[in-house]
């Protein structure tokens, strides 16, 4: 119960977070719109009854239910490390042209 | 016909300035005078030793940026200046001038797109943890590349200026030696290996690439592979 009450808190916190950076640029709504939908389902999740939980962690094949969350974050978080990389990577180019512009106009 | 007048020789330099004019002389006592330097940011003071000493193109990137960006800024001002044929060298004394002579003449009568140095195809006593690196590194690049050569990571290379617009080396860092034969694969271009001269000193060897840095290299490059 202890545990449910803080992540509520953790959640509330990052919704209003979320909800007040939509209201400042309007135009964000959209880009974080998967981040509302995510906090929002796992709002539910933390306060369905553990029951309901560890039966759709048996319908696919984890067996608890809090497994099958920790799994899917595991995998969100994967896919967000590759995400940042390849921005890195983005940025990390351009930093190059830059610097080769500057070298080729002082050559 | 080799067409020396139109040969650049595009010098990556990174912390080399007790090596560099010695490098620069080698080229141009073997007629070479169209010679870019990029200094990529050195520690050192190697992009004033250039510009003070000798009259060759430089160019100095402000902060260090790789080997792959330096040679590709080195190349992109070579074709500039009109380079018909551009080759690759090294700043730290590892590559012998004469081995250009004999590329260039491959590369015009083989009619080839580029041309590759090979360390392996004739005498060089090449150290043997050196040895262990490089030829996992063919194996590593026969299943990557699918391109099965006797020497992955020579830094000599001679090209048409054709195919220097079309390799457009977007690795930064030392990947970039894999980047050129995944090219030389995807755009099918014609292309063969050269024996020649590795010089390894106790500086070269100081500077060269460790099984640790060929590590780091294979993971960048199996990353860039799955993005």
């Amino acid at each position: 119960m202890v545990i449910q009450i803080i992540a509520t808190g953790i959640i509330l916190v990052i919704l209003g977070q979320l909800i007040a950076k939509v209201i400042r640029d309007k135009t964000s709504i959209i880009k974080i719109a998967f981040w509302l939908i995510f906090w929002s389902i796992a709002l539910i999740v933390i306060w369905l009854p553990t029951d309901i939980i560890d039966k759709f962690g048996e319908l696919v094949g984890v067996g608890r239910g809090i497994d099958v969350l920790v799994y899917f974050s595991i995998i969100l978080l994967f896919y967000d490390n590759l995400k940042l990389r390849s921005k890195i990577d983005n940025i990390q180019r351009d930093i190059t042209r830059i610097v080769r512009e500057i070298s080729k106009a002082n050559s | 016909m080799n067409s020396i007048e139109n040969t650049y020789i595009t010098i990556p330099l990174y912390n080399d300035s007790k090596m560099i004019l010695k490098v620069i002389k080698s080229l141009k006592d073997k007629g070479y005078n169209n010679i870019v330097v990029v200094d990529d940011g050195s520690k050192d003071n190697g992009y004033e030793v250039v510009k003070k000493n000798t009259d060759v193109i430089v160019a100095k990137h402000i902060i260090n940026r790789g080997q792959g960006a330096a040679l590709q800024t080195a190349m992109e001002i070579a074709i500039e200046k009109g380079a018909k044929y551009i080759v690759h060298f090294d700043s730290d004394g590892q590559h012998d001038a004469k081995d250009i002579d004999k590329m260039l003449k491959t590369l015009t009568e083989g009619n080839y797109d580029i041309v590759l140095g090979s360390r392996f195809l004739q005498e060089n006593n090449i150290p043997l943890s050196k040895r262990i690196t490089l030829k996992l590194g063919i194996v590593f690049t026969y299943l990557l590349s699918h391109i099965w050569l006797t020497d992955v990571h020579n830094g000599l290379r001679v090209m048409t200026v054709e195919t220097a617009k079309k390799l457009d080396i977007q690795h930064d860092r030392f990947e970039h030696a894999s980047e050129i034969l995944d090219k030389i694969k995807i755009l099918d271009l014609k292309y063969t290996e050269v024996p020649v001269t590795i010089h390894y000193t106790e500086y070269s060897m100081s500077k060269g690439q460790s099984i640790f840095n060929g590590i780091n290299i294979a993971m960048k490059l199996i990353l860039s592979k799955i993005k």
